[in-house]
Order: C-alpha cells, then sequence, then structure tokens
C-alpha cells in the first residue's frame, strides 16, 4: 500500500516534470479550457445569486395577490371584492394595491409605480427602510404642496432630482402631475428599486386616473404561511373572474425563467466546451517522434503500459485540475467585482435601466461538483485513447535507431 | 426540464460513459474474435496492449458514474425550487415513475463497474490472463444496463413537471395511515433495534470468517501434515498430540467447505444489511441528523447545512458493502490454479476494509442518535 | 555445476507470420550462456542480431522454441510480465545511450526506480553512489543533453546498473566512441563481470571481440547462430 502510494507520487514528479518540459503546447490548452470553464461558472454563479436575489425580494411581499381578469388580460380589481374576503378565517389583512408602468417618452424609459397606503401596507415598511435619503411618502395631506413620492437611485439619476425637488408625469389626459421628492432609495436595493416610483394610494390613482373603488390589485396577507395554498384555492372559488397569485408561485416563475435562459445559454456555451474538447483531442493525439522515443525509452528501463498510463493521466488531471480552479476564481471575481458584466444582456430584464446588482455569488459543493462534471471528464475522456496511443509505444522502438 | 444546467450536466455524463463504455465493448468484441495468447503476431500484441486502454475507459466510466450518481440527488434537490409541493430530494425524485428506478440503477452500475475493476486486477496478476473471455463478456453485459440508466434517467428528466404537485418527505415516510408513503408503518423505534442486531451480527459473522480463513492460510501445527480431514492424524502427530491439541487442531485445520459457506453467508449478509441499512437512514438516523421527528429524507443529509454528513455517511457503507460482495467474488477464484494467491490476498483485503468500514459507518450514522439519546434533547 | 541465464533452444521469430511481408529474422537460435559469462555476439545487419537481443532482453517473446532468461520461460508471456521480469533481471545499455536529454544525469539514471515506488531519498543514494562508482558524481545536476559522449556513456551504464540486474546487454556500445573511450567501457565491463554479472555484447568492432573480457564470441548469420 505504501509503496503504491510512492509509486503514485513517483509518476506524478515525472507527469510534473513532463508538462513542465512541454508547456507551450500543455499552456494552450490549460488557457483555452480556464476560458471554457470561466464562461460556465460565471453563467452559473450570475443565475444562482440572481435566484437568490429574487427570493429575498420577494419575501417582504404579499403572500396572495389577486387581480381581476377579462377576456384573459388584467383590469381594475373593485375594491368591493374584500367582502366577499371577511369571513376567511386565515387571512390577516387584505390591502388595496395600484401598480403600473409609466413609459417616459422623453427619455424612452419605463418607471415602475406603486400606489400603497404606507399605514396598512408591511411592504411599505421594508421600502422605507430601503432609503438613503429622506422618507418614505406619508398620507397626503390636504394641503396645496404637490404629493410625496420616492424614487428609486436610477430614475433620481434620470431625473436628476434629489429629496425636496419636483417632477412631473403625465396623466392618460396629457395632464401633468407634479410630485415633490421625498426619498431616494438606496443603491444596494436597485434591483428592486431603481426604476420604483412609490406614492401614496390616491396619488396613484390621480396619475392613472383609475375609477374610485378600484385599484389594480388586492394584497392579501396570512397568518399561518402554510396555508397560503389552501387559501388562494379558496379565494378563487369564491372570486372566479380573478387570478390568484402565491409568492411561490412567482418565485418558481422567477427560478423557471433564470433556469431557461441560462439553459439556453448553457446549451451556447456547451458548444464552446464541445469544440475545446476536439481541441484536447487533436492536441493529445499529435505525438511527435520525441515523445514516442520517450515512452519507448521508459519502456525499455522497465515502465509498463499501465505505469505510462497513469502518468498521463496524471498529466490530463493536473492540466485540466489547474484550469478548474483558475476558471473558477476568475468566475467568481467576474460575478462578484465586475458584476458579471459579460452576461448581463443575456439574463436582465428588458427594461432600458439596467441597476448594478452588487451580486454575492455563493459557491457551494454542489455548484463546483457541477461545473467539473460539466468540463473536467469530457476532458479526460477526450484524452484516453490518444494517452493508450502514446503509451502502447513498444519497447522495441528503443533498440530500432 | 431539460433546459436546465443539471440537466444538461446529467445528460453529458451519461454520454460519457456511453462512449467510454462502447469504445471498451468494441475492445472487448475484437478480444472476444482473436485472442490467442499463443499466438506472438502484432494482432496478438495489439489486443493485449488495449487491455490497458480497456481497464482505464472502465475506470473513468466508474468515476463518471459515482459523480453521476451524486449530481442526480444534488440536481433533484435543486429541481425542489420549482416543483410544487417538493421541499427537497425526496419529493422530485418521486415526481414521476422514472426518478428512484434512474437513481438505484446508478446506484447498481456502480458496483458493476466497480465489480469489472476487481475481475481485470485478478486477471492482469496470472501470466495467463485467464479471465480475458470472461471480463469481455461481463463487459458486453453491462450495455443493457448502461441503457437502462440512461433510459430512465432520460424519460425522468423528460417527464419533470413543475406543475405537477407531489409529496414531500415528512408525507411520504412517515408511519401513518393516509397517503402515498412508502414505508408503512416503519417507525423509527422499531427499525433500530433491527439495525444494530443485524449489523452485530454481520460483524460478528466477517470476524469468524477471517478467524476461518487465516487459520486456513497458516500452515497446520506440530508435524501433521497441511491437509486438513480431522482424524486422519499421521503416526506423528498422533504421538506429539494430546487429545485436547488434537481437538484444537481439528478446529483450526483447513475446511474449504465451510469456507466457502462462511463467505457465501457473509457476501449475502451485506446484501441484506445494505437496503436495512438505508432504511434505518431514512426512517430514523436523518430525523435525528436533522433534530426534525418528521424530516425523513436521505438525501438532504448531503447538504451544506448538515455539514455533508450524508458523504461521511454514505460512502463508507457502499464501500463496505461493495467490499463485502467482494469477498465472495474473490472467493470464487481461490482455487482457480492461476489465481488462487492474488484471489485468496483480495478475499483477505476485501473482508477486513469490509469490517472496518462497517464499524466505520455504523458509528457515523449513529452518532447523532447517540448523542440524543445520551445527551438528551436540548443542546 | 553453473548456473544457466540464458538458455534458448530452438528460438525462431518470426514477422508478420502469414502474411505477405513474412519475415523470418531468427531460424532455431541454440544459445546457452552461463552466469557470469562474458558473449560478444557478430554479424551484419539483417542477420537477427537485434531480435536475438530483444529476445535475449526480454523485450518480447519468441513465436517459437524454449527461451529462459534467469529461469523464468518466455514463451507466451504478455508484455506486461516480460516488463515485470526485464525490470529485475536486464541492464540495457544502447548504441546511442538514449537518455532523456531534458532530464538530469542523477533522474535519467533513477527512471528505471520511479514505478518500483522507490522513494525519492532512496533513489538519490542508489544513483549517487553509481555516479561516483563511475567518476561522473560533478555531473549530478546537469541536463543530460550537456555531458560529453564519454560522461553519457557512464550515465547509460549507471541507468542500466541501478536496480543491480544480474544479466547486462550492451547493443554496439563502442560504436560512437573513440578508442580510448572504448577501452573504458571494457574496463568497466571487467568490472562488472568480476562481480558476477553475466554480459552479452553486441558489436562489430574487433576491440571488444578481441578483450579477454569475452570469453566467447558467436556470430548470427541469418538468423543462425554459428561459432565464429
Amino acid at each position: 500500500m505504501k509503496q503504491q502510494l510512492a509509486k503514485q507520487l513517483n509518476l506524478l514528479d515525472f507527469a510534473l516534470s513532463s508538462l513542465w518540459r512541454r508547456r507551450g503546447k500543455n499552456a494552450g490548452v490549460m488557457l483555452v479550457f480556464t476560458a471554457v470553464i470561466f464562461l460556465l461558472a460565471s453563467f452559473h454563479l450570475v443565475t444562482s445569486a440572481l435566484t437568490e436575489r429574487a427570493g429575498e425580494i420577494l419575501a417582504p411581499g404579499p403572500d396572495i395577490v389577486i387581480q381581476k381578469m377579462s377576456a384573459g388580460r388584467q383590469e381594475a380589481i373593485p375594491l368591493a371584492y374584500r367582502q366577499e374576503l371577511r369571513d376567511f378565517f386565515g387571512i390577516r389583512r387584505v390591502v388595496p394595491r395600484i401598480w403600473g408602468y409609466y413609459f417616459d417618452e422623453v427619455r424612452l424609459a419605463n418607471y415602475t409605480v406603486i400606489g400603497i397606503d404606507p399605514a396598512r401596507m408591511p411592504m411599505a415598511e421594508h421600502l422605507g427602510q430601503s432609503l438613503a435619503a429622506g422618507d418614505f411618502p406619508g398620507p397626503v395631506a390636504e394641503s396645496d404642496g404637490p404629493p410625496p413620492a420616492a424614487v428609486g437611485g436610477l430614475i433620481a439619476e434620470t431625473l436628476d432630482v434629489a429629496p425636496g425637488a419636483y417632477f412631473s408625469l403625465f396623466r392618460p389626459d396629457l395632464s401633468l402631475q407634479t410630485f415633490e421628492v421625498s426619498g431616494v432609495f438606496a443603491e444596494a436595493t436597485d434591483l428592486l428599486s431603481g426604476d420604483l416610483i412609490a406614492m401614496e394610494l390616491a396619488s396613484a390613482r390621480d396619475l392613472f386616473q383609475i375609477p374610485a373603488g378600484r385599484v389594480t390589485d388586492l394584497c392579501v396577507y396570512v397568518h399561518n404561511p402554510a396555508e397560503i395554498d389552501n387559501l388562494a384555492r379558496r379565494i378563487s372559488e369564491v372570486l372566479p373572474d380573478t387570478r390568484v397569485l402565491t409568492r411561490g408561485q412567482i418565485e418558481r416563475t422567477y427560478q423557471a425563467v433564470f433556469g431557461w435562459r441560462s439553459g439556453m445559454a448553457a446549451v451556447c456555451l456547451l458548444a464552446a466546451l464541445a469544440a475545446f474538447v476536439i481541441l484536447a483531442w487533436d492536441k493529445a493525439s499529435g505525438l511527435s517522434p520525441e515523445e514516442r522515443r520517450e515512452v519507448a525509452i521508459l519502456k525499455m528501463v522497465g515502465w509498463e503500459t499501465a505505469d505510462v498510463m497513469i502518468m498521463r493521466a496524471q498529466e490530463a488531471l493536473v492540466v485540466a485540475g489547474g484550469a478548474f480552479l483558475l476558471g473558477i476564481t476568475l468566475a467568481w471575481v467576474h460575478v462578484l467585482y465586475f458584476d458579471a458584466a459579460l452576461f448581463r444582456p443575456v439574463l436582465v430584464g428588458w427594461s432600458v435601466i439596467y441597476p448594478s446588482f452588487g451580486l454575492a455569488p455563493r459557491i457551494e459543493l454542489a455548484d463546483l461538483l457541477l461545473l467539473f462534471a460539466l468540463t473536467v471528464p469530457p476532458y479526460l475522456a477526450a484524452t484516453v485513447i490518444p494517452t493508450w496511443r502514446s503509451a502502447a509505444v513498444p519497447a522495441e522502438n528503443a533498440l530500432n535507431e | 426540464m431539460l433546459l436546465n444546467s443539471w440537466s444538461l450536466v446529467l445528460i453529458i455524463s451519461s454520454l460519457l460513459v456511453v462512449f467510454l463504455l462502447a469504445v471498451a465493448a468494441r475492445s472487448a468484441v475484437r478480444v472476444l474474435r482473436f485472442w490467442d495468447p499463443a499466438r506472438d503476431d502484432s494482432r496478438q500484441i495489439s489486443l493485449e496492449s488495449e487491455i490497458w486502454l480497456s481497464s482505464t475507459l472502465v475506470s473513468y466510466a466508474l468515476g463518471v458514474q459515482i459523480l453521476s450518481l451524486v449530481l442526480l440527488v444534488l440536481a433533484a434537490d435543486d429541481f425542489a425550487a420549482v416543483i410544487s409541493g417538493a421541499m427537497c430530494a425526496t419529493g422530485t425524485l418521486l415526481a414521476n415513475p422514472f426518478g428512484l428506478p434512474a437513481l438505484l440503477v446508478k446506484l447498481l452500475g456502480v458496483f458493476l463497474y466497480g465489480g469489472w475493476l476487481v475481475l481485470h486486477r485478478l486477471d492482469i496478476s496470472s501470466e495467463h490472463y485467464p479471465l480475458v473471455r470472461h471480463k469481455c463478456w461481463y463487459l458486453l453485459a453491462l450495455l443493457p444496463w448502461l441503457a437502462a440508466d440512461i433510459g430512465l434517467q432520460s424519460l425522468y428528466l423528460l417527464e419533470l413537471d413543475p406543475d405537477v404537485i407531489v409529496s414531500c418527505c415528512a408525507v411520504v415516510f412517515r408511519a401513518g395511515d393516509q397517503g402515498s408513503q412508502l414505508l408503512v408503518e416503519l417507525a423509527g423505534e422499531r427499525v433500530l433495534p433491527v439495525f444494530y442486531a443485524a449489523a452485530g451480527g454481520l460483524l460478528l459473522l466477517g470476524a469468524v470468517t477471517w478467524w476461518r480463513l487465516s487459520a486456513a492460510a497458516r500452515p497446520a501445527a506440530t508435524g501433521s501434515a497441511t491437509s486438513a480431514t480431522a482424524g486422519s492424524a499421521t503416526p506423528a502427530a498422533a504421538g506429539s498430540a494430546t487429545p485436547d491439541r488434537a481437538n484444537g487442531e481439528r478446529l483450526r485445520a483447513a475446511d474449504p467447505r465451510l469456507e466457502s459457506w462462511l463467505v457465501l453467508i457473509y457476501g449475502a449478509g451485506w446484501l441484506l444489511f445494505l437496503p436495512l441499512a438505508l432504511l434505518a437512514i431514512t426512517v430514523a438516523f436523518s430525523s435525528y441528523i436533522y433534530a426534525m421527528p418528521y424530516h425523513n429524507c436521505p438525501f438532504c443529509i448531503l447538504q451544506p447545512a448538515y455539514h455533508y454528513i450524508g458523504f461521511a455517511i454514505y460512502i463508507p457503507l457502499l464501500l463496505g458493502a461493495f467490499y463485502g460482495f467482494n469477498v465472495p467474488l474473490a472467493s470464487l477464484f481461490s482455487r482457480h490454479p492461476h489465481l488462487a494467491e492474488s484471489a485468496t490476498a483480495h478475499r483477505r483485503h476485501a473482508l477486513a476494509a469490509s469490517l472496518l468500514l462497517l464499524i466505520l459507518f455504523t458509528a457515523i450514522a449513529s452518532y447523532h442518535y447517540l448523542r440524543y439519546m445520551i445527551g438528551g434533547g436540548q443542546w | 555445476m553453473m548456473t544457466m541465464l540464458i538458455e534458448l533452444e530452438k528460438v525462431a521469430k518470426i514477422y508478420n507470420r502469414g502474411a505477405a511481408n513474412e519475415v523470418r529474422a531468427l531460424a532455431g537460435i541454440d544459445l546457452r550462456v552461463a552466469a557470469g559469462e562474458a558473449v560478444c555476439l557478430k554479424g551484419p545487419s539483417g542477420s537477427g542480431k537485434s531480435t536475438l537481443l530483444a529476445i535475449i532482453g526480454c523485450v518480447m517473446p519468441p513465436t517459437s522454441g524454449r527461451a529462459a532468461i534467469a529461469g523464468k520461460q518466455l514463451a507466451r508471456l504478455p508484455d506486461r510480465f516480460l516488463t515485470l521480469h526485464r525490470r529485475r533481471t536486464i541492464g540495457f545499455i544502447f548504441q546511442r545511450f538514449n537518455l532523456l536529454p531534458a532530464l538530469t544525469v542523477l533522474a535519467n539514471v533513477t527512471l528505471p526506480l520511479l514505478p518500483l515506488g522507490v522513494s525519492p531519498v532512496e533513489q538519490r543514494r542508489r544513483g549517487r553512489r553509481l555516479l561516483e562508482r563511475l567518476g561522473i558524481e560533478h555531473r549530478e545536476n546537469f541536463p543530460a543533453g550537456r555531458i560529453s559522449g564519454g560522461e553519457l556513456q557512464r550515465v547509460a551504464i549507471a541507468r542500466a546498473l541501478i536496480n543491480e540486474p544480474p544479466l547486462i546487454l550492451a547493443d554496439e556500445p563502442t560504436a560512437h566512441l573513440d578508442t580510448r573511450l572504448s577501452h573504458e567501457f571494457m574496463a568497466i565491463m571487467a568490472e562488472l563481470k568480476a562481480e558476477g554479472k553475466t554480459i552479452v555484447i553486441t558489436s562489430h568492432d574487433p576491440l571488444v571481440a578481441e578483450d579477454k573480457v569475452v570469453d566467447r564470441v558467436l556470430e548470427v548469420i541469418d538468423g543462425q547462430i554459428v561459432a565464429a
């Protein structure tokens, strides 16, 4: 056993010196391999980090969202629907919300507008805590001043406003509604709040000219999270012309979309992997006369075919292992410090405004195994047959000069 | 659910194993057709050389298969996030009829590929390569297994539907009267005594087998011949031995039939112990690891949240079982004219390894349970 | 009773048997070499000399006939076991030395020890001892590609001796050496013979054939041995 281990170490030593002797060729292969692993790993890390982020962001949101559907499209839901839910035992609170998109024709950007009652909506507290400066818009006083609105960091930048400044938006009838910036959301929450304008419910109703007694959705908060699916089902029975969305469903949709998108990209990157594998086969297959002579000499002085194969396999492992470690490290740096600059266009949504993510990718054993299995075994498999061919050089070649 | 990193990696791993074993199978067919050790021509030399290629291919296939087994569990765990009702791998593996069979076929594949490598090692220990043809047939027989592996895995991935609600492990593995649970009325309290009794029994059996095999390997005591029929003591032995000593010699004398039975029973013991151990992990030990009575999942213990203790439990168990099966396998060849020495040595090593791993597995699996029992519920 | 280290009886070697390009390299060779004996094989190229050396050197098995080297039958022995026997029994010295130029002298000498699981410390100890014996210990860390012809020869001899084999085979060892170095080579062979090693040298060089170390000179012609 000890001798076996010593033998493996001796062969490894020779393998390393052999790699060094042919460092030009091996460096080339290792570089390309590192690049392929870097791309695959970056992609995987970004999608995991984004999915996790989405989960974090959705967490303080409502447990159930009820939207009215007509002819398959969403329309404003009457506040009166709340009456139907009054007797439901597990429901803690039903809070109305107006959520819409405002298209700024001048800057060609879409803003998300959310109108909530800050006193009743738990999300308001969460958003309030996300403010970098100023306050969350409180209840609108019957004063003359324009209603308050908190804006995301990216909007503040786009509109060039700070707390206390004013900005105006067009109502559907092209009249202007002016707002006062009550607060600006912190950059760290940009993924959620970057393009967000948060205001009081009445202000949003005014901006979108939604009739009184209607809102865009009803947000339901429950006592027991385990009952969410149960309650959602019962709500849809009682309000048949509505769409009832649970938080879990929304999370899963994000997951599926991210997963789908990353799968698509992975397929493209796999083409790169395949090309690399072919390159590896090609490089390994080329046996120079020098290499043939070396193997013949080794066989002549008592190395078995198996010993030569082990040594060559160790060479391949060192190259693959080194490329793997380097590729993963570079990918991690790429995602952490450079915000996955190479992949954002593929993964991030359709808005013009792109927030910086501040993603904190987590690498767990599962991720490492996934990336390892995707890259290293194909490379080793590609080199098996060429390795064997090089090890099969007969010893008598050394005699025939 | 194919367009997903995990699905892709599982498919790629399967394709790799297909490639590796297809090349090995091609070589096996050539060997079966043309192998002739009496010849020294280039074809025979080439075939001898291909032995090394085959063994490397099967070794790599084994490595990928082991990796693919772990990946399937990790993938199932990842899918739990998109499959309604599933909270961990158990739910997703039960989401369609192909998940669990895919896992079991993969697991068995690991044993089968490992078995081939053992056969190969025995074969090359003899100058006559007596098992060349056996190895080739074995390899070809692996191909249907491989097809089943890939088929089941692909069907599982294709049929995975995020919209179908599945049960989580608390429902599936719970003792009780409702729903689709697999293990009806199997409380941990009932399984554990059986488990420990089985482990103890297997250990004892292994120790006895070890003792008998060691005795058979040692030359017999003072003066008497090594061949073993009790009672046919030579005059010299009869003269020198007291009745007790003669009895002792008879006990220790080699009895091939007894040894054959012992190793066979030992191997069979592992065959029974392995599913029992998996059951014990699922219904008993796991909930102590999770510190939750209703969390009975055999897969979550592989997660970082539990310090990957699952690996420390499954690796000794599966490796121990593998070596345990090796004992009767090696015994098959312990009287072969060309393989006796290496087969006997391998049998001894396999027996020792399986016993050590059995102890290790039992200790690690029991740790949380014993900690709870001895230290009390709160810590 | 002398121990026979090399016993060849009606040994034949046919390449590409049955094919159009069939070649009978050896036709029924009988050869017995006792332990401690030194034999010189002469013969023109194409005579089968190299094939004979390869069979004696456990590099390839014979097609037919009985071949035993150091007591081990070679016929029908798979390549793996030929190699295992060769590494214990034979030390080869090649015509062109066949060293790896990029490796150091010491690394070249200890090359045969690597697959045996010999520790690096022990490797260095054995290697240095041999280099000292041959007077080239000062070249230990030089790349083999940068030393002189005479030193290369000694490195090749050291490598052949590292496993302490009973049989030394040298293929045209003086072909690329001047007279002085050739004499030095034969002197080393004499030392090895005195230690009990068996030596087989193939050579055209009369310097070798006529050296007092050589007990017998055999001529190989058309795959047959003819006493010279």
